[in-house]
């Protein structure tokens, strides 16, 4: 077990690594010059000589790579914002806390209609019913989500006005006691934890119905019948524990989806995370956010698959060999 | 010595006909393409022309069958033309991921040792990348268009593709006509050609079919952000962007745009959907649960 976390630990830092180095190279690669971006026309030659070396970029591409990877990793400085004039890790230490609100509540409930919604189709296995709730999982699968957005704030807030249109808070609700404030917070959740939640459970409950289906035939299962146990019993307690192991893998690998998902649902419900930062900093062009932006989901999400996968080694004995093996 | 699985194909045939919702797929699928290749034909008004005074913002109803937007321009006609963005950039983009995925899977499950370490770890590294901020990147950095668009997505996608290739070719490769066709003195490159490439078919024809729907919907949204298609080219996620500041006085710019997009990525899951189930009756949605 230890051989596998440090082999696993070393892999990890390696890809973020890897991964940040990407991020350096597609930005500093790409064609124009950082100076133009800054866009001040009426900077001449001279000028232009003395921002570039302001800004570091006579050195060598080497040393300025080595610059910013000691920046990221050593003091966690990501740079400054172009346009806020703000460091970039301040400016994604505010928006960090309200994706995690937007997203953790959205993974608890993706994960609780994925079980419910998986087991229920397990159970039905072949049936008409169960090829007809397939069915209408894909058509939910299938809706682009940015726009069952806008049409959940049609039907919902423009209208009849029951939900908020976007944002977190309502105008004024700072000054509100806290009882009144948090559900001000709720009723801003509702749709787009229900857009980033549930639509996608769809997948994640084929995946478990599947999962499920072959635990089932196992004889293990066959054992726990044959004792007499309840179906329920058998199903919920015996079965669903196995069934359960590739969906956690699952669910640590659709970590990019996730936070790819908070993208479009903090960009339609203006959401103040750092989905809707990225946007924001895309549209300024202003580099070195969308550069902090893309390094930081991607540790997010190699850190994820690691969890995961700790999660799956430390609840099933069956995996430490094959994965010895396999690494 | 066998070339093709005439089986695989015939089961899939038979699939598309008894199962209702793949042929029901199958069915989408093809009026879609079909809007795109007979746009010109079909669409009742020129996309681009704009509407005479007072004929801005019109509801869906006699005239303009699904309204005018606030240029007066017919929703319908742009719909129409809006599917051949939709479809050119999935294809396309599905088409470059998967054959690099395919090239890469086989030459991982096929080549040295060495170069299947390599190769798992790049397509490692490529997954552990959040798509979207890749996309975003990207797109800060380089001029918007559809050709962007298509690149990204096709060069960001060919990962779960590599994957599915190479743990079909390992299988592959302990079957006794492969173990033959070696011993009669068949080279890799002949041996991936000729003996690999026609078993692994039907998974690719499956993953792209898949692959379609969800690269579809991210070029919606890339189109909606305003990264993708560019006037005068009509594309559905940026008829959505127009009509999202009009959804009190002019429901139906942004609701129709986005109905047509659902359908066409629902005709190809459910399509896709079909085939796999044929294949493989044991397999999940979308594997890797992409989005």
């Amino acid at each position: 077990m230890t051989r596998y976390l440090l082999q696993r630990l070393a892999a990890s830092a390696l890809l973020i690594l890897a991964l940040l180095t990407v991020v350096y190279a597609v930005v500093d690669l790409a064609p124009g010059d950082p100076v133009d971006r800054i866009l001040d026309p009426d900077l001449d030659a001279a000028g232009r000589a003395a921002l570039r070396r302001s800004m570091g970029l006579d050195r060598p591409l080497v040393v300025r790579y080595g610059d910013w990877l000691g920046g990221v990793l050593l003091r966690g400085d990501l740079g400054r914002s172009l346009r806020l004039h703000r460091p970039v890790a301040e400016i994604l230490g505010d928006a960090i806390p309200n994706t995690l609100l937007l997203t953790v509540p959205s993974l608890a409930l993706h994960l609780l209609c994925a079980v419910l919604f998986g087991a229920w189709l397990a159970k039905r296995a072949g049936s008409r019913r169960e090829r007809g709730a397939t069915v209408a999982g894909l058509f939910l699968y299938s809706l682009p989500s940015f726009w069952l957005g806008l049409m959940l704030i049609l039907v919902f807030a423009r209208g009849p006005g029951w939900l908020p249109t976007g944002g977190m808070h309502s105008v004024g609700a700072a000054s509100l006691p806290w009882a009144p404030r948090l559900l001000d917070l709720l009723r801003h959740m509702v749709l787009p934890v229900f857009v980033l939640g549930v639509v996608s459970s769809v997948g994640t409950a084929r995946y478990l119905r599947n999962s499920l289906i072959e635990v089932l035939g196992q004889p293990y299962i066959l054992s726990a019948r044959a004792r007499g146990l309840p179906e329920r019993t058998v199903l919920w307690r015996h079965a669903l524990r196995n069934g359960l192991l590739p969906v956690i893998t699952q669910l640590g690998l659709s970590l990019p989806f996730l936070l790819g998902g908070a993208v479009v649902v903090e960009h339609v419900f203006a959401w103040p995370g750092m989905g809707r930062v990225a946007v924001e900093a895309l549209f300024a062009r202003d580099y070195p956010v969308v550069m902090g932006t893309t390094a930081l989901a991607s540790v997010l999400v190699v850190l994820g698959n690691l969890l995961a996968d700790l999660a799956v080694a430390a609840a099933d004995p069956r995996v430490r060999l094959d994965r010895e093996r396999g690494v | 010595m066998m070339r093709r699985p005439p089986r695989l194909y015939r089961r899939m045939g038979s699939a598309l006909r008894r199962d209702a919702s793949a042929r029901a797929g199958l069915a989408l699928v093809g009026l879609v393409l079909l809007l795109a290749l007979g746009a010109d034909l079909i669409a009742p008004a020129d996309p681009g022309a704009l509407g005479a005074a007072g004929e801005q913002l019109q509801s869906p109803g006699e005239g303009h069958l699904l309204g005018t937007d606030v240029l007066g321009r017919d929703v319908l006609s742009r719909l129409v033309h809006g599917a051949r963005v939709s479809l050119l950039v999935g294809w396309l983009a599905v088409g470059v991921a998967v054959i690099l995925g395919a090239v890469v899977g086989m030459a991982a499950g096929l080549g040295p040792s060495w170069l299947d370490r390599l190769l798992t770890a790049l397509t490692d590294l490529f997954l552990a990348f959040p798509r979207i901020f890749l996309v975003l990147l990207l797109a800060a950095t380089l001029e918007p268009s559809p050709w962007l668009v298509t690149a990204v997505l096709g060069l960001t996608g060919w990962m779960t593709v590599a994957r599915l290739v190479r743990s079909e070719v390992l299988s592959l490769r302990e079957r006794d006509f492969v173990a033959a066709a070696r011993g009669l003195g068949c080279s890799l490159p002949q041996l991936a050609r000729r003996h690999i490439l026609p078993n692994v078919l039907p998974t690719l024809l499956v993953a792209a079919t898949l692959r379609l729907g969800n690269t579809i919907l991210l070029e919606s949204f890339l189109s909606f952000l305003g990264l993708g298609a560019q006037e005068p080219l009509v594309s559905w996620g940026a008829m959505i962007d127009q009509g999202r500041a009009h959804l009190r006085d002019g429901w139906w710019l942004a609701a129709f745009p986005g109905l047509a997009i659902s359908l066409t990525v629902i005709g190809y899951n459910l399509l896709g959907d079909g085939l796999r189930t044929a294949l493989d009756p044991r397999a999940g949605l979308g594997g890797e649960g992409e989005r």
